[in-house]
């Protein structure tokens, strides 16, 4: 049964740790990339709910 | 390049849930103060089963949580969503339903909690029926929601929209996982887990329940309106990412923390307090994210009553996600929990960041719906006053009140005896906290009425604009590659959005709780432990409806403090059959979990009928009705069947002869009060088939099994033959 395939997986323990590792990776990631786009790359995107409100509102087209 | 289209915003569902959340806050908030009331008042309302503190403080907690902070969190959604988007919600029949749908659900709890129909689940409370129909409702929710992301006009997602997009996902997750329960009958089952299991995977459900019910959304609810009443965009959009998937990454990891010194294995322990610790980095980048928005603009918080509640509401976030971690530390955790202190940290999240950003939406969204003004700043003031003194005297004598008892708990005299060997005593110290707490609650009520009015006339001086007309250009391409980075196209991608949310959440869950749940070495088998008789089954199946979960643990945790009062300390194995565990989250009474053999039937009987009557002073209700109402002997063999379906060991055609085996165990125990000059009460005849003889067997069964002296089943008739009632536990 499937509990016992689960069971039957040696060191489950280290799964967490795992899973920790790979978080901490995906995190310092973003932030390199985060911080290597620069603050105005999403300048856009932040004044979206503020222009919610304007009538004829244009698409940011590239 | 497109044309123009014409669309429009559905300003008549925002109002219905806008109202929703007014009527049901205010009654969450009423049945909150008279639960509080009875804590000073044991005999305020009277004994009526249907009012009891057990039964009404799970209708609280429902109310504020699905009724009030539900209603808001779509109301918040229904406004936001389609501006975000620039489309109209998909569906305007799927609003409805769902409206009504939700609103159904909250009627069906006010019709189900009161008569004890309850789970005993914490914020799961609602029995089967209602768990599916949640599931529906939900499901419609989210149906409409992904849509109108997909029919959108504005090719970029929100930060808001990330947010909403978890809530949906995780919920449905945590809803279902936490919800597999086996029906014994159309309003009664029992969850397929077990004691440890059940109680981590409950908390895993009960911990992120206020991660993305009452904080996910709201963080939604906050990136959109903070900019929209600053006139401002947020601080940081940088941040905001970060906050958004470390926030959704590490907060599933840490419901152990309400577990710390339970039965839970220690590694799962450790890993909850890792993670909680962690969360402080995410919680408060969101925090700082919202108030940093207001720079420059401080001097409007002055005068715009929004911005108030908005600022006075990210504040308590970020003292309640400060709390929240040092709580996780073992030795904080040691002292902080099943005392009222945890009471006063949820009630600072709930009043001031729920309740805050709720009102900051109803101020800013009801003026402009009804194309009018606010009816009076000046009350709105008033309100925000009251709202937030009422919570200062909520929750600081909650605190105060909380650590003085832990102590008192926790306090050894020089001879190394405790100190306070009785427990009422340290109950009754700590009455004026709670009488200051109804004080801080009544005020909070008042700035409610008074902003529910104010809110009434606002609507009543305008006309509401049912449908607004809105106008943009359709994306051309939605698929189409510009040269943009990663995280801007997932922007643009909400499928891909959806499912990397859904990995993410995922992966906490299943490392964590996947090895709890199956690996067996985690839960050590007791040989002695053995299921519950038939008529203990009924009298648990009591306790569970009348909430005495609500007050009393059945957990005690590896303390001197804690063995010298109650006795041997918890082991996992003690809970296998446990369907579901009781072991609580609060100790306004002591823990249960060796009461059975401490005291003689006679004085359970006394103290059911009147707790004063065996401990003067003690704020326990009285159950009288458990001496006039009959049990269920009728539902026995499907609530047995149930029960072996989940795992129970009873043996097949067990339920046929269980009857036999209740009645007789019913008989010694009605017999024995005889004996001892207790076959009335006040006039009342005991007779063996009330509900006060079942809930006599459960509490003197209750941690008994472990010293393996007496077997419960050896007298009934069933033991007569080999085979008949249950398997003995064997290793696998």
């Amino acid at each position: 049964m499937y509990k016992n395939v689960l069971r039957a997986i040696e060191d489950i323990g280290i799964y967490p740790s795992i899973s920790l590792i790979l978080f901490f990776t995906f995190f310092v990631v973003m932030l390199i990339y985060l911080i290597k786009k620069g603050k105005h790359h999403w300048d856009d995107a932040a004044r979206l709910p503020l222009e919610d409100d304007k009538m004829n509102y244009n698409q940011s087209e590239q | 390049m497109s044309s123009l289209e014409t669309f429009h915003y559905d300003n008549e569902i925002v109002r219905k849930f806008g109202i929703a959340t007014i009527i049901w806050g205010l009654i969450g908030f009423i049945v909150g103060l008279t639960i509080a009331l009875k804590l000073i008042y044991p005999d305020f309302l009277g004994f009526i089963p249907e009012l009891s503190y057990g039964r009404l403080r799970p209708l609280h907690t429902n109310a504020v949580i699905f009724a009030f902070a539900g209603n808001a969190i779509f109301y918040g959604v229904y406004y936001s969503l389609p501006r975000l988007c620039k489309a109209s919600m998909w569906s305007e029949k799927l609003s409805n339903i769902h409206f009504w749908g939700w609103q159904a659900i909250i009627v069906s709890a006010v019709l189900t909690l009161p008569f004890g129909i309850n789970t005993s689940k914490e914020y799961a409370e609602l029995e089967w029926p209602i768990d599916i129909a949640i599931t529906l409702i939900w499901v419609i929710f989210g149906i409409n929601m992904i849509m109108t992301i997909l029919k959108r006009r504005e090719k970029h997602l929100y930060v808001a929209i990330w947010f909403y997009i978890a809530t949906f996902i995780t919920v449905a997750v945590l809803h279902v996982v936490n919800s597999f329960e086996m029906p014994a009958t159309f309003l009664k089952s029992y969850p397929i887990y077990a004691g440890v299991q059940d109680a981590l995977v409950q908390w895993w459900y009960g911990h992120n329940a206020v991660a993305f019910f009452l904080t996910t959304p709201f963080l939604g609810i906050m990136y959109y309106f903070i900019p929209k009443a600053a006139n401002r965009p947020i601080f940081s959009y940088r941040l905001s990412i970060v906050h958004f998937w470390s926030l959704i990454f590490i907060y599933i990891w840490a419901g152990p923390h309400h577990l710390l010194y339970t039965a839970l294995p220690g590694w799962a322990q450790a890993l909850g307090t890792v993670f909680s610790l962690m969360l402080i980095a995410p919680s408060w980048g969101g925090m700082l994210n919202g108030l940093l928005t207001l720079r420059g603009a401080w001097d409007r918080v002055r005068e715009d009553p929004v911005l108030k509640f908005l600022v006075v509401g990210v504040t308590a976030y970020g003292m309640v996600t400060f709390e929240g971690p040092m709580l996780s530390i073992a030795n904080v955790n040691a002292i902080a929990h099943y005392s009222d202190y945890i009471i006063g940290h949820v009630h600072n999240g709930a009043l001031l960041w729920n309740g805050g950003l709720t009102f900051a939406m109803l101020y800013y969204i009801t003026p402009k719906i009804y194309k009018t003004k606010l009816y009076s700043v000046k009350l709105a003031n008033v309100h925000f006053w009251f709202a937030t003194l009422g919570a200062i005297f909520y929750v600081i004598p909650m605190y105060w009140g909380g650590i003085t008892q832990s102590l008192m708990w926790k306090q050894f005299t020089a001879e190394g005896l405790l100190q306070y060997p009785n427990f009422l005593e340290t109950v009754t110290q700590i009455i004026p906290m709670y009488a200051l707490r109804a004080v801080g609650g009544t005020l909070f009520i008042i700035g409610a009425a008074i902003g529910s009015y104010n809110i009434f006339k606002t609507a009543r001086q305008g006309s509401l604009e049912k449908s607004e007309v809105d106008e943009a250009q359709a994306i051309i391409n939605p698929a189409e590659g510009h040269k943009e980075s990663w995280h801007r196209r997932l922007e643009s991608r909400p499928l891909q959005m959806t499912v990397l949310v859904l990995v993410v959440i995922l992966i906490g869950g299943i490392v964590e709780y996947v090895p709890t749940a199956l690996v067996k070495s985690n839960v050590p088998t007791i040989e002695s432990v053995k299921p519950y008789t038939p008529l203990e089954i009924e009298g648990r199946d009591i306790y569970i409806a009348e909430g005495c979960n609500n007050c009393h643990s059945q957990m005690i945790r590896p303390f001197r403090s804690e063995t010298e009062r109650y006795g041997e300390y918890s082991k996992a194995g003690e809970f296998v059959y446990d369907h579901p565990h009781l072991w609580g989250s609060k100790r306004t009474g002591p823990d249960l979990h060796r009461l059975g053999g401490k005291y003689p039937d006679s004085w359970h009987v006394r103290h059911m009928y009147d707790p004063t009557s065996t401990s003067p002073g003690s704020i326990m209700p009285a159950y009288p009705w458990l001496f006039t109402q009959d049990m269920d002997k009728e539902s026995i063999p499907a609530r047995i069947n149930a029960l072996r379906s989940v795992g129970v060991p009873y043996v097949e055609g067990y339920e046929e002869i269980a009857i036999r085996d209740l009645e007789a165990q019913a008989q010694e125990i009605t017999q024995g009060l005889k004996e001892n000059g207790f076959d009335q009460i006040e006039g009342i005849q005991i007779t063996s088939d009330k509900k006060i003889i079942a809930i006599i067997a459960y509490m003197q069964r209750l941690g008994v099994d472990i010293k393996g002296e007496e077997n419960p089943w050896e007298s009934l008739p069933s033991s007569d033959r080999i085979q008949a009632n249950f398997k003995p536990q064997m290793e696998e």
